[in-house]
């Protein structure tokens, strides 16, 4: 009996002394030394395929996807360009188009899944003194032809169906209107006073009769003027 | 009839203890904007630290300078209180050869400020890499700070393939440089309080430390001869060997409390809604919501410091997962992780997102939608999700997010 009640302090005891070693355990222990992660998550494949020529239909899939029907390619416009122009390694495609008839609230909606930029409003802010006030939003027009742009995703780039990362660009789309390779650009942009960051590639645009090319600062669209005697690069494609 | 009672009793005292043993249910982590310790300090040495990081520090005898980005902590660390964030921010600009990111000459960080304009920097033709950084919060990065290395490994590999946040260890400057799970800056360059305190000593005002002898340049040119004050200008003392200004910034950010909730926002139907959007969208396997500090008497810091009971088994709200994602907003600037981390910055913490005007990491950003579009890379499936919401789901999980 005397041993029995022994036993039982005693494992009660036991039980106590191993809840607290257990409990010591965990508030005093040093930082361990992390296990390897898993494989990072792999780069976006580089912008190694070669892939076809855009046409038309696909074209407008792509707007649709991302616009919706909001928006339809400028008649008379020149075509629809690609290149990388974000500098992420996927497809992106360039297109003028025109606001849909009646869409024009649902253009400017502050939630809409499309951002509006104006290419021209923050380079004039960069060379000229700061505005005043806060920036106003940018609204699209009637009579705009506007700069639609949906950036790529993975190989397929803007084809993808994941691809809806889209912009509309005001004062984005005159005459040339060619693509043009990041790195052609770039030795030129280094004799351009201001020389701006060239992420990707870039279109060539003239605006109020400058010439001039149209760039992804790494969070919009903007212009830049080129010298008007200078022609940078020979045209090819990007 | 005896021995029955006793183990009775026995299995009744262990009903008591352990419970008492075992639990350990972690607690809140203390919240607030208002200028009180965490309790990792006592408030008078709080303030008194507090006071250190508002020191507006002058060329001399402090050493201000050479060239520098601000005068005290707190121009950068302010809003709403010390220690918070601000509109400032400061520049990085380098060169991409088409392989590596190599820093503009002097470091990727170009000086806005100098004390004398002959040495003022600025960003040489050829560093077409550029980008703005904001100031980020400090609050409750004491915290932050007592999370073990393997809980944010834990949080990696939980996240899907294709959103798998990049985890890279930095050296701890206080511990001979050996590593640890980077979680401070927008490239996670810091895992530790008072390496991060030393850096922005000497990168932001120009004064030297023991962890941080060295002066900066001017675009690479030494600038010496317009340093009136000996290195290091925060000298080791017998109680603060990294220096009493360093030590100081890392005992007041390590006492501060986390940016708390606009608790009258968070309660209402449309911000509760928007949490549960926030989570079905999948905005929370980045900006994760709940993560547990180590257990106190945890030795970090490789050895330098020992989470104390004030900072540990608290549960944050960070809205952060303190990894490196590519949302393809990246700046293209290497600093600790190497050049896989080129595109990459740390998923933004949410906690206190309410104060902020400009958002991500350049403040080019001015609302919320916006800032959401702007994601994708990695995020590219969940910012679809939310295009996919309906105008009224979109307001309730911004009205969520300014909540916090």
């Amino acid at each position: 009996m005397r041993t029995a009640r022994a036993a039982g302090v005693l494992l009660t005891l036991a039980v106590i002394a191993l809840a607290f070693a257990a409990r010591r355990g965990r508030e005093g222990g040093a930082e361990l030394e992390p296990h390897p992660p898993r494989p990072d998550t792999p780069s976006p494949p580089p912008f190694a395929v070669k892939l076809p020529p855009p046409t038309p239909v696909e074209v407008e899939e792509g707007l649709r996807r991302a616009f919706g029907d909001a928006v339809h390619p400028a008649a008379g416009s020149p075509r629809s360009l690609v290149g990388d122009f974000n500098g992420d390694g996927a497809e992106d495609v360039a297109v003028p188009v025109s606001p849909a008839t009646g869409r024009l609230e649902e253009l400017n909606d502050g939630l809409a899944n499309w951002r509006v930029q104006d290419a021209r409003e923050d380079a004039a802010a960069e060379r000229g003194p700061p505005p005043k006030g806060e920036r106003s939003a940018v609204t699209v027009q009637p009579e705009d032809v506007l700069l639609a742009v949906v950036h790529g995703y993975g190989v397929r780039g803007w084809r993808d169906e994941r691809a809806r990362q889209c912009y509309l660009v005001r004062h984005a789309t005159g005459a040339p209107f060619e693509a043009r390779p990041r790195t052609q650009l770039l030795r030129y942009v280094r004799r351009v006073p201001g020389e701006p960051r060239l992420t990707g590639d870039v279109i060539l645009v003239s605006v109020g009769g400058k010439p001039g090319f149209v760039y992804w600062t790494g969070a919009r669209y903007s212009w830049h003027p080129l010298p008007s005697r200078a022609h940078p690069c020979p045209s090819t494609s990007p | 009839m005896r021995t029955l009672r006793l183990s009775l009793l026995g299995v009744a005292v262990a009903a008591l203890v352990l419970p008492a043993a075992f639990s350990d249910a972690p607690g809140e982590a203390p919240v607030g904007f208002d200028n009180l310790t965490n309790g990792f300090t006592a408030q008078a040495d709080f303030d008194s630290d507090r006071s250190r990081f508002e020191d507006r520090e002058e060329i001399t005898p402090k050493g201000l300078g050479p060239v520098y980005n601000a005068q005290s902590c707190a121009e950068c660390h302010q809003n709403p209180v010390t220690g918070a964030i601000s509109q400032v921010t400061e520049v990085r600009a380098g060169h991409f050869d088409g392989v590596n990111f190599v820093d503009h000459p002097g470091g990727s960080l170009i000086n806005d400020r100098a004390i004398d304009a002959s040495i003022q920097e600025r960003v040489l033709g050829g560093n077409e890499v550029r980008t703005f950084r904001t100031s980020l919060n400090t609050l409750g990065d004491g915290f932050v700070e007592a999370v073990d290395s393997n809980t944010l490994v834990a949080i990696s590999n939980g996240q899907p393939a294709g959103m798998r946040g990049q985890f890279i260890q930095v050296p701890v400057n206080e511990a001979g440089n050996q590593v640890r799970g980077g979680r401070f800056g927008w490239k996670n360059q810091h895992a530790s309080l008072v390496s991060f305190s030393a850096d922005a000593y000497l990168n932001e005002m120009g004064i030297t430390s023991p962890l941080q002898p060295n002066e900066n340049t001017s675009n690479g040119r030494s600038i010496a001869a317009f340093d009136p004050v000996p290195d290091p200008e925060d000298p080791a003392t017998p109680a603060a060997a990294n220096g009493e200004d360093v030590e100081g910034f890392a005992r007041f950010m390590r006492a501060t409390k986390a940016p708390p909730r606009d608790t009258a926002l968070a309660a209402t139907p449309d911000a509760q809604a928007g949490s549960q959007l926030f989570n079905q969208v999948g905005c929370n396997i980045c900006h994760v919501g709940n993560i547990t500090t180590a257990p106190p008497g945890t030795v970090i810091n490789r050895g330098a410091f020992t989470v104390p009971a004030a900072l540990g088994n608290k549960v944050i709200h960070p809205f952060g997962d303190f990894l490196l994602h590519d949302v393809g907003t990246g700046d293209g600037i290497v600093q600790n992780g190497g050049q896989s981390t080129r595109n990459k910055l740390r998923t933004a913490p949410l906690w206190g997102v309410r104060t902020r005007g400009r958002l991500m990491h350049d403040g080019e950003t001015l609302n919320r939608n916006e800032a959401i579009l702007r994601h994708a890379g990695e995020a590219t499936g969940v910012i679809n999700n939310y295009r996919n919401l309906t105008t009224t789901q979109k307001n309730q999980l911004i009205t969520f997010l300014n909540s916090l």
